[in-house]
């Protein structure tokens, strides 16, 4: 049984080095954490904790699972994101493309007020790529940021209304960003990974037995990546570090049974992106070969959700959310052309067994169009990007 | 009751963990409005491209490209940074000839070409010129039928001062890079009997005449952003490497490195980094080209591209040298580091510009 479990996190780490990319969240945050959750537009995600995803949302949130239970999902995740010049010219066709970003949960009852949970999953994630020979080729052609964020956690029921919980996050984190230099130097392709600790905590309070309340929060990891830079100009070539924080976030969800047949939920998210300041790639001399400004801010996000259960196999699910970006007007790149977007999201659950549930939902991001103004490296990147992202979740919960 | 209190102190402890400490946002990167470019021949992007040069299919100190595609193709380091800033390709504030003659009976076609001021061009380095005295290397005053103007740098920042009311508007990137022609004109005069120790205490006098010029003339006068890069390598061009006498090569080679790392000693301790210089070190960098030419894609840093003795080129120097007038093709010659005795090709310029690029971006300049 161990070596089954053991294989389904090997499988899912392996899935998630390959395979984890484009961010749905603002910033390069992925909160595609759960199938389940997805339907609802992540609404209520630290108080909801009706399955072993929580140990992503809220870790307090495994009291209310029995037994073990095990969670795998994986999010299709199609962002797009098109460059037109001020004057009107599209250029480099879609930065954005589908990725498949898989995360898996356990949870396992050791005592009657005492759970175990881990997680695997991608916690932020990045890619944009354009065409190599695209008018902005110099500012940027390929990024990408995967993660993989091994999460073991505990929680602990202190009485019938109060749960906590909390867990150490191991993380992994590669790197890629490509540009076209010209002249001497061709195209650079940085690469770099790191591993580094970080560590999330959260509590659920049950304000009576319809009605529960979640709070989470996971803290910011620093990195420096290691790692190389290689042009056709060998003077250019050699080992680089990049360091990097990637943020904290809190949130405060709410859980409410309406009725019989309908739930009602609703969360606040702040990430504090203002630790991304910028980019900036020293080489083995401690000298800046690449630095880009960022000066991301602060970003909340909220969102609202309903279920509606049909019956005791199925519901459904509906959630709105506003997604702050942190990235300012003028420090956008187009590494990651991002703005504020409005979450529509839908799903459902199907129970084949009481043991067993698939869950299945779907997202559409409306981006509000994001400019940019970016003169070097010249040519000049003048001109806006339409953006969208649909992700489509599935998820499979098996109780034993 | 306790469960409320227990919840509200967890939550003010992950509210006040999770608040804050993004510190202050970094300085977003200049935007320049305009490149501006003192010196000499390294630097100059045509101010000779006038008259017989023109003519013969030449107009910078380097392997010129032809004339149909000339606006558009860098082969200056100045033009290629200002490119990479966006900024036009530069053009010369000052073109013209003048051999001295008058244009008497028996001056050569084309060796006396007004002076011609263009207020719009921002590139101000000429061929030849010293910081602060003439003659400048090339100009009629040392005979051999010389027709370079070698404005002084000094005096080019002054018509740079006259044309734009007495200030820079402090969004310009400003280049400058001298001193090699007052390092070949003591080198001469110390070859005819000058004591070597003048030579060396004038090219210092020299660099803190220029560090001066950047400070009172240029940043004092607005200016913000002011690249100076030193004298390159001397010693390691085929200027010096190609005599054949080991002892003369060797005795020329002293006196050149001593010469120039004397100006370029005194100009950076008379014109340190600071918020608004940056030194660039072209003399490190070239030394290292020639040391390690497979870094930087070299294939030649001991030849010049250009044949000087071509029929196509009888000015004998890269000032006339195009793909009319070299020594090979010019996709053999492509990555060869010199164009003439003493000027980097267009490939040179690159490396140069790369350097300089690099050296911006350390700084927060690109």
């Amino acid at each position: 049984m161990m070596f089954k479990q053991t294989m389904v996190g090997w499988s899912v780490a392996g899935a998630l080095l390959v395979m984890s990319g484009s961010a749905a969240a603002s910033g390069f945050a992925l909160i595609e954490q759960s199938a389940s959750g997805m339907g609802n537009a992540f609404a209520g995600g630290a108080a909801i904790a009706d399955d072993a995803s929580t140990v992503f949302f809220n870790p307090a949130g495994m009291s209310r699972l029995s037994g073990k239970q095990i969670a795998i999902a994986a999010h299709a995740i199609t962002p797009s994101a098109k460059y037109t010049s001020a004057a009107g010219v599209p250029s480099g066709g879609d930065a954005g493309s589908t990725a498949v970003v898989p995360n898996g949960y356990f949870v396992m009852e050791m005592k009657p007020d005492l759970r175990f949970g881990l997680g695997l999953n991608a916690p932020f994630g990045l890619q944009t790529e354009y065409d190599s020979n695209w008018a902005g080729k110099q500012q940027a052609i390929k990024s990408r940021i995967d993660t993989v964020n091994v999460n073991p956690s505990l929680s602990y029921q202190v009485n019938d209304a109060l749960s906590i919980g909390g867990g150490l996050d191991y993380q992994h984190i590669s790197g890629e960003l490509s540009q076209d230099q010209g002249g001497a130097i061709g195209t650079a392709v940085i690469k770099g990974t790191d591993n580094a600790w970080g560590y999330n905590f959260g509590a659920l309070y049950n304000v009576d037995a319809a009605t529960r309340i979640g709070a989470a929060y996971r803290s910011a990891i620093s990195y420096t990546l290691s790692g190389t830079v290689t042009t056709s100009l060998p003077f250019a070539n050699g080992p680089v570090s990049l360091d990097i924080k990637l943020p904290g976030s809190f949130s405060i969800s709410g859980f409410h049974q309406y009725s019989d047949k309908w739930d009602v939920m609703a969360d606040v998210s702040w990430t504090g992106w203002s630790t991304f300041k910028q980019v900036k790639i020293v080489d083995a001399s401690g000298a800046t070969i690449s630095n880009t400004p960022e000066n991301w801010k602060d970003t909340v996000r909220v969102s609202l959700g309903a279920t509606y259960h049909y019956n005791r196999q199925w519901l459904a699910r509906a959630g709105l959310a506003y997604d702050q970006a942190p990235v300012p007007d003028a420090f956008r790149t187009a590494r990651i052309p991002d703005n504020n977007r409005t979450w529509l999201a839908f799903g459902g659950q199907y129970k084949p067994s009481a043991a067993s549930a698939i869950d299945v939902g779907y997202s559409h991001l409306f981006v509000n169009d994001a400019s940019i103004n970016q003169p070097t490296p010249a040519p000049a990147l003048v001109g806006s990007y339409n953006i969208s992202v649909n992700t489509l979740s599935v998820q499979y919960t098996y109780s034993f | 009751m306790h469960q409320f209190k227990f919840v509200s102190v967890l939550l003010m402890a992950m509210i006040l963990a999770g608040c804050g400490g993004g510190g202050s946002d970094v300085p977003a990167k200049p935007r320049f409005a305009a490149q501006v470019s003192f010196g000499d021949s390294l630097s100059d992007v045509g101010s000779y491209n006038v008259g017989l040069v023109n003519a013969i299919g030449g107009g910078q100190f380097t392997i010129n490209a032809a004339s149909s595609v000339k606006a558009t193709t860098p082969t200056n380091w100045t033009e290629y940074t200002s490119l990479s800033l966006g900024l036009d390709m530069p053009c010369a504030a000052e073109t013209g000839l003048d051999n001295g003659s008058g244009a008497a009976p028996g001056t050569p076609a084309g060796t006396v070409i007004p002076v011609t001021d263009y207020p719009l061009c921002n590139g101000y380095a000429q061929g030849g010129s010293r910081v602060t005295a003439q003659p400048g290397i090339g100009n009629k005053l040392l005979g051999g039928g010389g027709f370079a103007l070698t404005v002084p740098v000094v005096t080019q920042i002054q018509h740079f001062l006259t044309a734009h009311s007495g200030s820079f508007n402090g969004d310009e990137i400003v280049t400058v890079m001298a001193g090699a022609n007052d390092v070949l004109f003591q080198a001469a005069s110390i070859g005819g009997g000058l004591p070597a120790a003048s030579g060396v205490a004038a090219v210092q006098t020299a660099a803190s005449e220029l560090a001066n010029d950047v400070k009172t003339q240029i940043i004092a006068k607005g200016a913000k952003y002011v690249v100076v890069a030193n004298i390159p390598d001397i010693a390691g061009t085929p200027y010096v490497t190609s005599i054949a006498d080991p002892t003369v090569r060797a005795q020329t080679a002293g006196l050149m490195d001593t010469l120039v790392t004397a100006f370029n000693a005194q100009l950076k301790a008379d014109l340190p980094d600071s918020a608004n210089v940056l030194n660039v070190d072209a003399y490190s960098a070239s030394k290292d080209e020639v040391a390690n030419p497979a870094k930087y894609n070299l294939t030649d840093v001991t030849h010049t591209a250009c044949d000087l003795a071509s029929p196509y080129n009888p000015l004998a120097s890269s000032l006339g040298c195009n793909a009319n007038s070299l020594s090979g093709t010019l996709a053999a010659v492509d990555h060869y580091l010199f164009a003439d005795t003493v000027h980097p090709t267009p490939y040179g310029h690159l490396l140069f510009a790369t350097y300089v690029l690099q050296s911006m971006t350390n700084k927060g300049w690109y």
